[in-house]
């Protein structure tokens, strides 16, 4: 890393202290609420699902708050900032996705009718037993492993945006800080407290978003952005399928599965969100309304990423060596946006943006903490134990997993060195899970031929798409050219990360249906819903 | 430096409009999600507190 380039980074900052105090209030308050509701925790049901009381506009607030994390936010700036305006491409079809699933209730309403608290506990009921344990356990190594990089990238949002240090050990200082922050309140008030602070994340966050983006189209202007993109990105800035694009047309193709039906409907955080919800009507209508929240995730942090490139382009081209071109500093797309909004928001303002942004981190943390622990603790280790589980023996034994979950995200995030972008590690490690469950929860609610053999094949079917993290990509297609002599750089840029995740979740289909048509079962468990009211 | 044509033009507007359309959604969005959900809040609390009391009785 360029020692002259640290160096102004963390003199660009404009953070005082007056900022560290209005940051430092709103993780008091949060702490406050945490410890306050651990009275409410006194069954699995309401720790895990806050006993299936909350509203449909509480539940708007709550699925913002944790699908709109910090980790969002940082890795859509990331692809606004090296894709242009053609990362927008990504909100649309989020939106649309989701608004789609809202309307229909495709999926989640069946789930939510079945009053199951998490996604392998429908494997159960469809599937028997032992589906529900094989789930549970690619879940959760799916789920643990996509959240290995939150721990990290929120770190150099809060480094980039105060002017900390870049250079040493700063960044495993705010890890740490981070995250015991983030597993004391998860640990004491489950659900509860996750939904509460989600609710305050979500009016402190709405503030927020206005604020900054007002400022940044009045700061640089969206024409002053528009020639940038242009000058810099051409059409690929524009048009995500255009030639040179650092998107193209299969990856357009595979959001259309991942952000556009997975992210609302399959994911276990968000799913969790639905079954949450006094009822199959609720559920409807808070993921009709989330679409705005579903566009608004992706389209914000995106044109900050945009209005960053700019700033750095073409308003304050004497700092752009530090964030564009060959001498700049590592991960620079994902410092750019952080640098950026220190550099324009007041301060005050900026105070109040970084709490927001810490908070969008903790209640993205404490959902998945407390959703992969409630999956090992629920479809895996209850499960396989003889003797039934006690409430407070569950509560206890989720406790402990979100504090082993939280030692591997710190540890992930040190260790995980690989060069893909932060939206396309995600998908990535995601699709481990999703790929199949996506197929085996439509097959096994919609399908009566669905078998429990076909349940199997079909989820560890869906674990291929592992093969397209890219260390793996990259070591499979390079051994692969090796052994036939072929041009590995020519393969690579053919086989890319969509085009893995699409011929895995076709090979889930093909393995799902061929499977269960050969292995039917001799009598079926729960044969599904319409998904209609 | 002569700039290039303008031919994005048509795709700059769609997008620009997509989010000046999703910032205003939003802003109404988060106006009524705010009110509605605060009373929601304190609904589920009531709620979840008879439910801890039920348990705790139960445990009694």
């Amino acid at each position: 890393m360029d020692a002259l380039a640290v160096s102004s980074i963390s003199e660009l900052s404009g953070f005082h202290t007056i900022d560290w105090v209005i940051v430092a209030c709103y993780l008091s308050v949060s702490l406050v609420i945490g410890i306050l509701v651990t009275r409410y925790a006194t069954s699995m049901t309401a720790y895990i699902g806050a006993g299936r009381s909350v509203g449909p506009w509480l539940g708007v607030a709550t699925m913002t708050g944790t699908e709109m994390g910090l980790i969002t936010v940082m890795y859509m700036a990331q692809s606004g900032f090296a894709g242009g305006f053609a990362a927008f491409h990504m909100g649309l079809i989020a939106g649309l996705g989701t608004l789609l699933v809202g309307l229909t209730g495709f999926i989640v309403v069946p789930l939510r009718r079945l009053k199951v608290l998490t996604i392998p506990e429908f494997y159960e009921r469809r599937f028997g037993r032992d589906v529900r344990v094989l789930g549970g356990i690619i879940l959760a190594t799916a789920g643990i492993l996509n959240m290995g990089l939150f721990l990290q990238v929120g770190a150099k949002f809060i480094v980039g945006a105060t002017g900390l240090e870049l250079g040493g050990s700063g960044l495993i200082v705010v890890m740490t800080g981070l995250l015991i922050l983030v597993l004391v309140y998860t640990v004491l008030g489950g659900m509860i407290s996750v939904i509460l602070t989600d609710y305050t994340q979500f009016v402190v966050l709405s503030v927020g978003v206005v604020i900054t983006s007002a400022l940044a189209m009045s700061e640089i202007g969206v024409d002053e952005m528009y020639i940038a993109v242009r000058d810099s990105m051409g059409e690929a800035g524009f048009n995500p399928t255009a030639e040179g694009s650092t998107f193209g047309l299969s990856y357009v193709l595979y959001q259309f599965f991942a952000a556009g039906i997975v992210g609302c409907a399959v994911w276990p955080t968000a799913v969790a969100r639905s079954l949450a919800m006094e009822s199959p009507a609720a559920v409807k209508k808070q993921l009709s309304v989330s679409a705005v929240s579903f566009v608004m995730r992706f389209l914000i942090p995106m044109f900050w990423g945009i209005a960053a490139f700019t700033w750095f382009a073409r308003i304050h081209p004497e700092l752009s060596g530090t964030f564009i071109g060959d001498s700049k500093i590592e991960d620079a797309g994902l410092y750019a946006m952080p640098v950026f909004l220190s550099q324009i928001l007041p301060t005050g303002i900026l105070g109040l943006v970084v709490a927001a942004m810490i908070a969008a981190f903790m209640s993205t943390h404490d959902s998945y903490l407390l959703c992969w622990s409630s999956v090992l603790t629920q479809d895996v280790v209850a499960p396989l134990r003889k003797n039934s589980l006690s409430n407070p023996s569950r509560i206890l034994l989720t406790r402990v997993f979100i504090v082993l979950i939280g030692a591997f995200i710190w540890g992930w995030g040190l260790f995980y060195k690989g060069s893909d972008r932060i939206w396309d590690y995600m998908v990535i490690t995601g699709s481990i899970y999703f790929t199949g469950a996506f197929v085996v929860m439509v097959g096994g609610l919609y399908w009566k031929g669905a078998s429990r053999i076909g349940a199997v094949a079909g989820l560890l079917a869906g674990a291929s798409a592992v093969l397209g993290l890219e260390p793996v990509r990259i070591a499979c297609v390079t051994f692969v050219c090796s052994v036939t002599g072929h041009d590995s750089q020519q393969w690579l840029a053919l086989i890319t990360s969509s085009v893995v995740g699409l011929c895995s979740l076709g090979l889930t289909v093909v393995m799902f249906v061929v499977v269960s048509l050969m292995t039917p079962d001799k009598s079926h468990l729960y044969t599904g819903g319409t998904g209609n009211d | 430096m002569i700039s290039p044509p303008d031919e994005y033009q048509a795709w700059f507007t769609f997008w620009v409009n997509l989010l000046y359309g999703s910032l205003s959604l939003f802003v109404l969005v988060a106006l009524v999600v705010t009110v509605k959900g605060w009373q929601e809040i304190k609904v589920m609390l009531s709620r979840l507190k008879e439910d801890a009391d039920e348990q705790n009785a139960i445990q009694d």
